[in-house]
């Protein structure tokens, strides 16, 4: 039996060096790449929500696609800290933009997924605002899709757009 | 769902495409409530033929512990043993204590480890984390602290049993905030190594 004390931490050799802006470790872990059959399994899975696959590994999360390049997996409770240290705030879907991060919450407001919004569109007549997000499914592939459009696990309750732009002064 | 159809789709690599949705425990177990076989599984368990169908998930779980497998990969039972692990704990938690000890043995495991881990050392295995309390316990501990990766593992020779023991009383020791007093034994080390 091996059982590891402080995994995902600075002594965790599974981990990469990762930190907030302010220098907060954000406890991460490098996962197993799944078989071959297991990720054909995931596709076939989420292909009925419809979202455009980009790419598909097990080895990362949503967390690590947006916080860690793709690099690690990250669990969705880190994101507090980073969002705290790293300056974003929550602003209204209609300010959002391109690079901005869709937040995801459960029934009891944790973050459970989070995304980058890679295209905003506006519907003048309705005065609504559609977003494209680009996230990764849990261990599955990382898909384009629209806000919604997400299976039941990961869209959770609610959602909210993130942003640290510094546009204005 | 009879138990081999609810066996047969926790196995399969569909049921582990749903579930690997998930990106915490917390998430993997809400999951688990979303599907049918380990809902019929969960009756099952907490029925009054309950331990006969823990005995069989431990079989189960010993089974595809010993699956030969492709390390370059995850383990292809992953999702299976760890709903198996997380469906033992609801009624029959030693046994799930000993089959975690079990896959803790696992190379390729990821959310079997993680639902393992969480038995031992509670929520999130927060408390495993606090790896200077483990630290400060030279009397029970060996750490090779000029080696700035080293990490504290708990290694046992096959008697995976007596290991759960020893977790057993850390992870007691831990959640309730004293110092962890795991003592070396003939069977059970607990030594610091580089990873």
């Amino acid at each position: 039996v091996a059982f590891v004390i402080g995994e995902g931490g600075p002594k965790d050799r599974n981990a990469i060096q990762l930190a907030t802006r302010a220098g907060t470790w954000i406890k991460n872990e490098r996962r197993l790449e799944r078989a071959p059959e297991a990720l054909a399994a995931a596709i076939a899975m989420c292909a009925p929500f419809g979202g455009t696959l980009r790419s598909i590994t097990g080895t990362y999360n949503c967390v690590g696609m947006v916080f860690a390049s793709r690099r690690t997996w990250v669990q969705p409770d880190e994101l507090a800290p980073i969002f705290g240290d790293d300056g974003y705030r929550e602003i209204a879907d209609s300010e959002a933009m391109e690079g901005d991060i869709v937040l995801y919450r459960d029934g009891s407001g944790d973050p459970c997924h989070v995304g980058v919004v890679f295209q905003r569109t506006t519907d003048v007549s309705s005065a609504t605002t559609e977003l494209i997000v680009l996230s990764k499914w849990g261990a599955n592939g990382e898909y384009l899709h629209g806000r919604n459009q997400l299976p039941v696990l990961l869209l959770g309750k609610s959602s909210v757009v993130m942003s640290e732009s510094r546009r204005r002064f | 769902v009879d138990l081999q159809s609810a066996t047969i789709e926790i196995e399969s690599a569909e049921f582990a495409a749903r579930v690997n949705l998930a990106s915490d425990t917390r998430s993997l177990v809400s999951a688990f409530f979303a599907e049918p076989a380990v809902g019929s599984l969960a009756d099952r368990i907490r029925g009054d033929d309950g331990p006969s169908h823990a005995a069989f998930l431990s079989a189960r779980v010993a089974k595809l512990a010993t699956q030969a497998t492709d390390v370059r990969f995850e383990h292809p039972s992953d999702a299976a043993l760890a709903a198996y692990l997380w469906l033992l704990s609801l009624s029959f938690p030693k046994a799930a204590r000993v089959a975690a000890a079990n896959v803790l043995s696992l190379p390729n495991l990821w959310w079997g480890k993680k639902i393992a881990e969480h038995m031992f050392f509670g929520r999130g295995s927060d408390a495993a984390n606090d790896s200077d309390a483990v630290a400060e316990s030279p009397e029970t501990l060996t750490s090779d602290r000029s080696t700035p990766t080293n990490q504290f593992v708990v290694r046992g020779p096959e008697p995976w049993v007596v290991a759960a023991g020893a977790l057993e009383r850390v992870s007691a020791e831990l959640v309730s905030g004293t110092q962890p007093t795991v003592r070396s034994s003939s069977t059970t080390t607990v030594e610091a190594t580089t990873t």
